[in-house]
């Protein structure tokens, strides 16, 4: 590289082309998901995921709780909407003893929490399921996560909020066998791709 | 005997938490004299010195805050102290008249090998103490707590009777325990060292001054015997903290808990335990007391940690007015391990701070907020899930990840395969015999739905995704 030169590589905002993968991220666990979303969930970020049904899209997290639980990391469930299920769970591959199900009382106490195990950098990933977050609200926890090295995922059911500033934000639609999954939003990937994620899970082996 | 005196010259600032950016002097009644005994800094930095009246001090400093000393929270301090002095060796005993606690440490010199370990071991337990110290070892308590109180420090301690003469005769005479009047005297004699009044003769000393002088000299040099009421550190901790101010929030709180929890420190060192439950309580203005039960996930007696939990709890705490006394009150004690002294702090670091936060989050949310997941062998899926009694993965069809907390009836759905027959449980009296089927709302939904035996009903349990 010519002395002096700036490398483009290092100035945010300069397109650098599709078809990258980024260098911070956890594998989904669902190839043609990887492959979409360059790598996989990002670390260090929040990720969205929207649908109108309540605890759609669980299925697509609990790969990387498997992977991380079983490579001794913790990861955290902040207010699911249902009891998440032991048995299928450990089906799945995930180590229970790692993993913790948070169930405060209100939202104010979710979000406290959310923000405070994203922070601590004590868990691999945190999923939060919260009714869209206010812009101030999504930057602490993306500041958290940022801080903590954590996959942030959040799930809310119903319509968009206007505006997020998440890195990767997904649609999600049940399909007839799958999970059709748009993706809305991928730093450094073409919006609009649609991806269907099969259905049953395969058990881990 | 060899004892270390440890004298606090300013406790009775030190024992009230008081702000640092404004002047404030601890007041002392004598008869109808008031006089100001201890000034901070900021009243220092203004020319007020300790020993004036009130009237002068508010001349001077017309803001300054007044304070009547406070001998109980003073004694509270002098016995967390002792606690921990407790660790060094035995007998302990205060006296709070002068803020001196002693300590035997003969044995423990022996324990570490030497003067050097002892001390190096010494400085770093007190490394974080909030009070100022002073320092003096000698064979008498008198002797001691002279050279404590006049900054002798760790560095020559006097270790035999004979040696005592020449540690203290350079020193001036007013260190010497006399009554202020006798000191006057013997100043007013042309006397300055205490190595002067030494020489005198002993039989004059009684006669002119009374036979408690001469008396004192021989127990300073260790001549006489010297009695003292040994301290034991009680069984039940418990300690009552009266604001100096009031705090109007919860936050205002944390600063004097910071003070108490420390002292708590103290205590469970000197008796080398832990406490995984303690109890704080707080009155306020309107004699209402709040009362916190705090639990630890694993016994500590680290004040900071003490201190996160208790801030996670007093957030949730709203307080209807000011408050103005704290009583913290522990129980129950536990083996400590050495593991979690700050000294050997190093290997567990992620792990600690994995239960620092679980205890934080336990705190804030409460012990049934904060859920960890395990199976159990029972075939019902509703009692499948509960906490506790990890179970090797039993064989059976897949599950739905998520489970509804109540089952709700549907409509008949689109069923997608065969049944499975779940039926147990009959022992205890209820008959649950169930044909589960994976199946499909209209929106595509994937569901685990259910219907008893014998019944029509279709009930939702469970869903896929």
């Amino acid at each position: 590289m010519v002395r002096g030169a700036v490398d483009l590589n290092n100035i945010a905002g300069v397109w650098r082309g599709l078809g990258r993968t980024r260098p911070d991220s956890e594998s989904t666990g669902i190839p043609a998901l990887d492959q979409a979303l360059l790598g996989g969930w990002p670390v260090g970020a929040l990720s969205q995921m929207v649908s109108h049904e309540a605890g759609l899209g669980f299925s697509l997290v609990v790969p990387l709780l498997a992977r991380l639980t079983r490579a001794g990391r913790h990861v955290a469930l902040i207010a699911p909407p249902y009891i998440p299920y032991a048995p299928a769970l450990r089906d799945a591959g995930v180590d229970l003893r790692k993993l913790l199900w948070i169930a405060p009382k209100d939202r104010v106490d979710a979000l406290w929490a959310a923000e405070q195990m994203l922070r601590s950098g004590l868990y691999g990933a945190v999923a939060l399921w919260s009714p869209a977050l206010e812009a101030p609200i999504e930057r602490r926890l993306q500041l958290a996560a940022e801080t903590g090295r954590s996959v942030g995922i959040v799930a809310h059911a119903g319509a968009y909020g206007a505006h997020s500033i998440a890195a990767v934000r997904l649609q999600l639609k049940p399909a007839a066998a799958a999970l059709s999954v748009e993706i809305v939003r991928c730093r450094g990937a073409r919006p609009g791709q649609r991806v269907e994620c099969p259905f049953p899970l395969r058990r881990a082996a | 005997m060899l004892w270390l005196c440890i004298h606090l010259p300013a406790l009775p600032l030190e024992a009230l938490s008081l702000p640092a950016d404004e002047p404030v002097g601890i007041v002392e009644t004598s008869g109808a004299r008031r006089r100001v005994i201890a000034l901070n800094d900021a009243a220092r930095r203004r020319g007020l010195q300790p020993g004036a009246g009130v009237n002068a001090a508010l001349g001077l400093i017309p803001e300054i805050r007044l304070l009547q000393r406070d001998a109980q929270a003073e004694l509270q301090v002098l016995e967390s102290i002792a606690c921990w002095a407790y660790s060094l060796g035995t007998p302990v005993t205060i006296a709070a008249g002068t803020l001196d606690v002693w300590v035997e440490i003969r044995r423990s010199l022996r324990l570490y090998g030497g003067w050097p370990a002892l001390r190096q071991h010494i400085v770093a337990q007190t490394r974080d103490l909030p009070y100022s110290r002073n320092y003096g070892i000698a064979p008498t308590l008198a002797a001691s707590a002279l050279l404590a109180h006049a900054g002798a420090g760790l560095q020559r301690p006097v270790a035999r009777p004979a040696e005592i003469h020449a540690a203290i005769r350079d020193w001036p005479l007013h260190w010497l325990p006399f009554e202020p009047g006798v000191l006057d005297t013997l100043h007013g004699s042309g006397l300055r060292r205490i190595g002067e009044v030494l020489a005198l003769p002993h039989d004059a000393l009684g006669r002119r001054f009374g036979a408690q002088v001469p008396l004192s000299l021989a127990r300073l040099l260790g001549r006489v015997g010297e009695a003292w009421e040994t301290f034991e550190p009680p069984p039940i901790y418990r300690r009552r903290f009266e604001l100096p101010g009031h705090a109007e929030t919860t936050e205002a709180l944390l600063f004097p808990l910071r003070k108490m929890l420390n002292d708590f420190s103290l205590y469970l060192r000197g008796r080398d335990v832990a406490v995984q439950r303690f109890r704080l309580r707080f009155r306020d203005l309107g004699r209402r007391l709040t009362q916190l039960d705090i639990g630890l996930l694993a016994p500590t007696r680290d004040p900071n940690r003490l201190l996160l939990v208790l801030r996670e709890r007093l957030e949730k705490v709203s307080l209807a007015e000011p408050v103005q006394e704290l009583f913290l009150e522990a129980r129950r004690f536990e083996p400590a391990s050495a593991a979690q002294d700050d000294l050997f702090q190093t290997g567990s670091a992620q792990a600690e701070g994995f239960d620092t936060l679980q205890e934080r989050l336990v705190a804030r949310l409460g012990a049934d907020a904060v859920r960890s997941l395990a199976t159990t062998p029972d075939h019902r899926p509703e009692r499948a899930w509960s906490s506790a009694i990890p179970e090797a993965a039993g064989e059976h069809p897949p599950r739905p990840l998520w489970l509804l907390p109540h089952v709700q009836p549907i409509a008949m759905p689109r069923l997608l395969g065969p049944p499975e027959r779940i039926e147990c449980g009959w022992w205890e009296g209820h008959h649950e015999g169930r044909d589960y089927h994976l199946a499909e709302d209209p929106s595509g939904r994937k569901l685990w739905v259910y219907r008893e035996l014998g019944d029509t009903q279709w009930r939702l349990h469970g869903l896929w995704q």
